[in-house]
């Protein structure tokens, strides 16, 4: 464990250790992190020196993809605290990961899922589709532009009111940055007789999510917003569901055998992932996972909480521009969300990034839904992560000055 | 509000705006609009000393600065015109604010210049 030093940190990255004015100022991370070179080398070295798929193969190059799979499925357990026995599945990304949990849960008519109306897309259409081919109940909580903390007491009405199965939440949004109180939200699912699915995509990268401490029931989140390859997600569920639940994929490396009219399923987490797998991405994976062990996190979190507080400070100052979500930083994560007055926040985007190579990203941040009901704009948002600088943050708001004055 | 929204999105919202105003009406409308409040502006002006011109004149400058914003707001080759601005910036970060803010006024009038002007060559 070394001390957290952001200029360090940049020189494990290609495009930012090159020289300072070519190097890129990279604040869209919510949507995908850069990614540490021993992860590009990972997946390299995959291509390069035993390019097969594992379990299956007997020979050498099956050999060692097989231990450098398990190895990086034991480095994410580790990661996440899973219980002995437990053990991730590897999907393509969260949205896919919540798309199985939400077609493996034994739900019937009636039964209630709850989520917050400020979820991602990704945790919120599986929930409309599901009403619409099951009929469960869909209900959001709301957590307005302005909320500061989550309401756990208008939770607990909610809950009260019976029949909820399930609650499905983000852990940190990735619109406002507002994290949720995971463990209490859990603890009250669970004395009214709800399971917790987390969605923990915009949390991975910055908290040591514990699965064991939370005690959720099922987690969904996504590599590459935690410096590992794209296409790589996990879905992490407790051990019952795992050994009881029939997978929603089935193909080759699911079974152990099949005869014309049935099959014996794999042990999971292998019958949950079927056909050949990308096996680059899962081996990048454990690279990122073992490199983001490696840093101290807390003090990291600190200098995010700084640079974001720099940020909204600076943009406050700016005529028109107002933030969206918590006020205060410690409660915005690395995301600073902003209305950009009566510019057209996709063109400040592009202008950023021709003027200064500065990537932002504009839009409504697949939360349209939301955006909808509280009639705002599509917004501009710059979302941070630890490898940025103080000095990074100065030269977006220069140039964000000369845009807007 | 809502269609508003719609117009404005993408899955993550990264497009432009895809409904606009039409250009042809900004042509045909609010550009000529602008341009007679403009020239009858300037006498008004002048004369601002008698009452009633003088609140003639304040009535055109609502209409001139309702049509400029109108026409400022619309896409009109949204990327040229972010380029054109991002080319400004090192000059200096007023005139690209100003390339910006003027670009799509300054586009139409150029197309009525080029159709009046073709106009005039085939006369």
């Amino acid at each position: 464990m070394f001390n957290f030093n952001p200029e360090k940190i940049r020189k494990d990255f290609a495009c930012l250790s090159k020289d300072q004015k070519k190097a890129p100022i990279y604040f869209d991370n919510a949507c995908m992190t850069l990614k540490p070179n021993v992860v590009t080398e990972a997946i390299v070295s995959y291509y390069n020196e035993h390019p097969s798929c594992h379990n299956r193969a007997a020979h050498e190059f099956g050999e060692v993809t097989t231990k450098k799979v398990h190895q990086a499925r034991e480095q994410i357990d580790k990661y996440i605290n899973c219980r002995s026995g437990e053990s991730i599945v590897f999907t393509k990304n969260t949205t896919e990961s919540i798309n199985m949990i939400a077609n493996m849960i034994d739900f019937k008519k009636g039964d209630v899922v709850l989520t917050t109306d400020l979820e991602h897309n990704s945790n919120m259409l599986p929930w409309q589709f599901l009403n619409i081919k099951k009929g469960v109940t869909f209900v959001q909580m709301p957590i307005p532009p302005v909320a500061e903390e989550f309401d756990l007491q208008e939770f607990q009405n909610i809950l009260s009111k019976g029949k909820v199965k399930l609650v499905s939440v983000f852990h940190t949004s990735n619109i406002t940055g507002i994290q949720l109180p995971i463990k209490e939200i859990t603890k009250l699912a669970h004395e009214n007789g709800a399971m917790v699915l987390l969605d923990a995509a915009q949390a991975i990268p910055h908290y040591q999510v514990d699965v064991q401490d939370l005690n959720i029931d099922f987690m969904a989140f996504s590599l590459h917003k935690a410096y590992g390859p794209t296409g790589m997600g996990v879905m992490y569920a407790k051990e019952e569901f795992l050994n009881k639940w029939v997978p929603f994929f089935v193909g080759g490396e699911g079974i152990t055998d099949t005869t014309y009219d049935s099959c014996t399923l794999s042990q999971a987490p292998e019958k949950f992932e079927v056909g050949l797998q990308n096996y680059a991405g899962i081996i990048g994976s454990g690279a990122a996972i073992k490199w983001l062990s490696k840093i101290n996190l807390k003090k990291a979190h600190d200098h995010l909480i700084k640079l974001n507080e720099q940020l909204a400070e600076g943009l406050l100052s700016l005529n028109g521009l107002k933030l969206i979500g918590p006020t205060q930083a410690k409660n915005r994560s690395g995301i600073v969300n902003f209305s950009t007055g009566n510019r057209n926040p996709a063109e400040i985007c592009l202008m950023l990034s021709k003027m200064e190579k500065i990537m932002t990203r504009s839009g409504v941040h697949c939360g349209h839904s939301w955006f909808h009901k509280y009639e705002l704009m599509p917004t501009l948002r710059a979302s941070l992560a630890f490898y940025n600088t103080e000095a990074e943050v100065e030269v977006f708001l220069k140039k964000m000055r000369d845009l807007i004055k | 509000m809502s269609s508003k929204i719609k117009a404005k999105i993408d899955c993550c919202g990264s497009n432009f705006e895809t409904e606009q105003v039409s250009i042809l009406g900004l042509l045909t409308l609010s550009v000529p609009l602008t341009l007679i409040c403009i020239l009858l502006w300037i006498p008004t002006f002048t004369l601002g000393f008698i009452g009633p011109i003088k609140s003639l004149n304040s009535n055109l400058k609502t209409i001139i600065n309702a049509n400029l914003l109108l026409i400022e707001k619309q896409d009109i080759l949204p990327r040229l015109r972010c380029n054109f601005s991002v080319w400004a910036n090192p000059i200096s970060p007023s005139l690209s604010r100003t390339v910006y803010d003027k670009f799509n006024i300054i586009s139409l009038v150029l197309c009525w210049v080029l159709a009046l002007s073709g106009v005039g060559l085939f006369v």
